[in-house]
């Protein structure tokens, strides 16, 4: 009988356990740390991620005579609003209290039932068309932060 | 003879490899759990379908002092209700109502935040009779004429085993506010004041006699002191009568020029003595084609009371709405205003089909260049 050994000399055992060891571990981390970093930026509100906080907004708005017209109907509180202006193809957003009758804005937002009257007549000349957008606050890892809800879920006033 | 081939059968430990494998696994679930728990959507705090609030009565009453608003609701639904958030507008033709009068509750009810509950019994509107039924008193001073009122009902339900104050936006009621003057002939101190006779304007606009008024041979001055005839200077400027025969120091007296009257296209007012225009007090007088209760010109009315071209106008104070003068074959296909205007050769869509925004039958059809109708 002829028995053939192969030679078994090449990466030991230990190595090898060693490498695949430190390799996991080293994934593992990056693979922590990147997820960890998506896990801080979400923000949250009543425990749920913003974004789908922003289903549940509502709110009324309405205009007349340069005066904006906000009450929020519906249960969750509407920190601020952004007012979106379309004019002459172009649009720029800014925040209520950017605008000279925002001023009045309740610093802590409009509560359920809360309202808000302005005059943004002097801001909006020559407009096209004025959407509000919602901004809800909602905390992350890193404190409180803003959101800003997306236009559809804005209301578009009849100027 | 066979030959056989023996392989190195040593690696990695069966128990590591498991641990490793197990420990990746609960890691990467918990990272991935604690990411994606926040996306997982969680039933939402909302009314339910079915919550309805009626307004059954209302009475706002705008005498200048004793401005109230009586609010009675009804439960017109299914499900009992706690309270609602109450909104008025104060300006004509606002569409939002955002003056919060929760504060200025008088009766049938108390304040709770921004809001108004009806009972320390939580949800306490029951949609059963008698319970289903609230008048709440608001007293609104201050803030002048109101013209419409929002009311978003409430209700208390419970989250995770705590109670919460819940807004039924979609329950939402809304209704024109009407004002109703008291008049205070019945309350004579308050619009005669010091005055101890003659006559004085009460808030509804009708003349009051203020008692106890003179003792002959006194005579009642125009600050309304009853003095001897012989000190009493008054005249008809004195009241600033234009018109009308008035009692002035005692005698009657005939105001103005023109006999008591006044001139053409104009009429005594007996309350003020004063002329007043015909054009414009909403009456198709003698002269007159349509009145619609103002004097500018481009609402159809003219400054001086005549139908404006391209309007007709009709009742008391006078609608006036404007004429369209597009043929019937444009009216037909939905032009029903707008201006006719002469494009033939001019056009910009193809004609004998309904272009929405004019341009019709200006080019081909039945009607080929003839005008077009803008909306």
């Amino acid at each position: 009988m002829v028995k053939k050994f192969r030679k078994k000399e090449g990466l030991s055992p230990i190595i090898t356990t060693v490498l695949l060891i430190a390799l996991t571990i080293a994934i593992t981390a990056i693979v922590f740390l990147w997820f960890r970093g998506m896990v801080e930026e979400g923000v949250t509100k009543f425990g749920k991620n913003i974004k789908l906080v922003c289903d549940d907004v509502e709110f009324d708005a309405s205009y007349s005579s340069g005066t904006l017209n906000i009450v929020n109907n519906g249960n969750v509180p509407i920190f601020k609003v952004n007012i979106k202006i379309a004019r002459d193809g172009n649009y720029q957003t800014k925040d209520i209290k950017e605008l000279s009758g925002g001023t009045s804005w309740p610093d802590t937002g409009l509560a359920q039932g809360g309202t808000f009257s302005g005059d943004i007549g002097s801001d909006i000349v020559n407009a096209d068309s004025v959407s509000v957008l919602p901004v809800l606050i909602g905390t992350s890892a890193r404190g409180k932060k803003t959101f800003i809800c997306g236009g559809q879920y804005g209301k578009e006033i009849a100027l | 003879m066979s030959s056989r081939v023996q392989w190195n059968k040593k690696g990695l430990s069966l128990v590591i490899g498991y641990v490793l494998l197990i420990a990746i696994s609960i890691v990467m679930s918990i990272i991935v759990y604690s990411w994606l728990k926040t996306y997982v959507p969680k039933e939402t705090l909302k009314c339910p379908e079915g919550t309805s609030l009626f307004i059954k009565e209302i009475e706002y009453t705008c005498t200048p002092g004793k401005e109230t608003l009586n609010v009675t609701v009804k439960n017109n639904g299914k499900f009992s209700i706690n309270g609602y958030f109450i909104h008025v507008s104060n300006k004509s033709g606002e569409e939002l109502p955002t003056i919060d009068i929760s504060s200025r509750i008088l009766v049938g009810g108390k304040i709770s935040g921004n809001s108004i509950v009806f009972s320390e019994s939580i949800n306490y509107l029951t949609p059963d009779e008698p319970t289903n039924v609230r008048m709440s008193s608001f007293n609104v001073t201050g803030y002048g004429q109101l013209y419409k009122i929002e009311i978003i009902p409430i209700r208390i339900q419970e989250e995770d085993n705590k109670k919460r104050t819940v807004s039924c936006g979609d329950a939402k009621v809304e209704e024109v506010l009407t004002c109703y003057v008291e008049c205070v002939p019945d309350d004579i101190s308050v619009t005669c004041g010091t005055w101890t006779c003659g006559q004085r304007v009460n808030n509804c606009g009708n003349l009051v006699s203020c008692p106890p008024g003179c003792t002959e041979p006194d005579v009642c001055n125009s600050l309304g002191q009853c003095i001897p005839p012989a000190q009493c200077t008054d005249t008809c400027a004195t009241y600033g009568y234009e018109c009308g025969t008035w009692t002035i120091c005692g005698v009657s007296t005939t105001c103005g020029s023109y006999g008591g009257g006044c001139q053409t296209g104009y009429e005594c007012n007996i309350i003020t003595g004063k002329c007043v225009a015909l054009c414009g007090n909403g009456v198709i007088n003698s002269g007159e084609t349509c009145d619609d209760g103002n004097i500018a010109s481009g609402d159809g009315c003219s400054s001086s009371c005549t139908i404006e071209s391209g309007f007709v106008c009709s009742g008391e104070p006078s609608t006036c709405t404007t004429v369209s003068s597009c043929p019937s074959y444009c009216v037909s296909l939905g032009y029903t205003t707008g201006a006719c205007t002469n494009s033939a050769g001019n056009c910009q869509n193809s004609g004998g089909v309904y272009q929405s925004g004019g341009d019709q039958w200006c080019t081909g059809g039945e009607h080929a260049d003839t005008c077009c109708c803008t909306t």
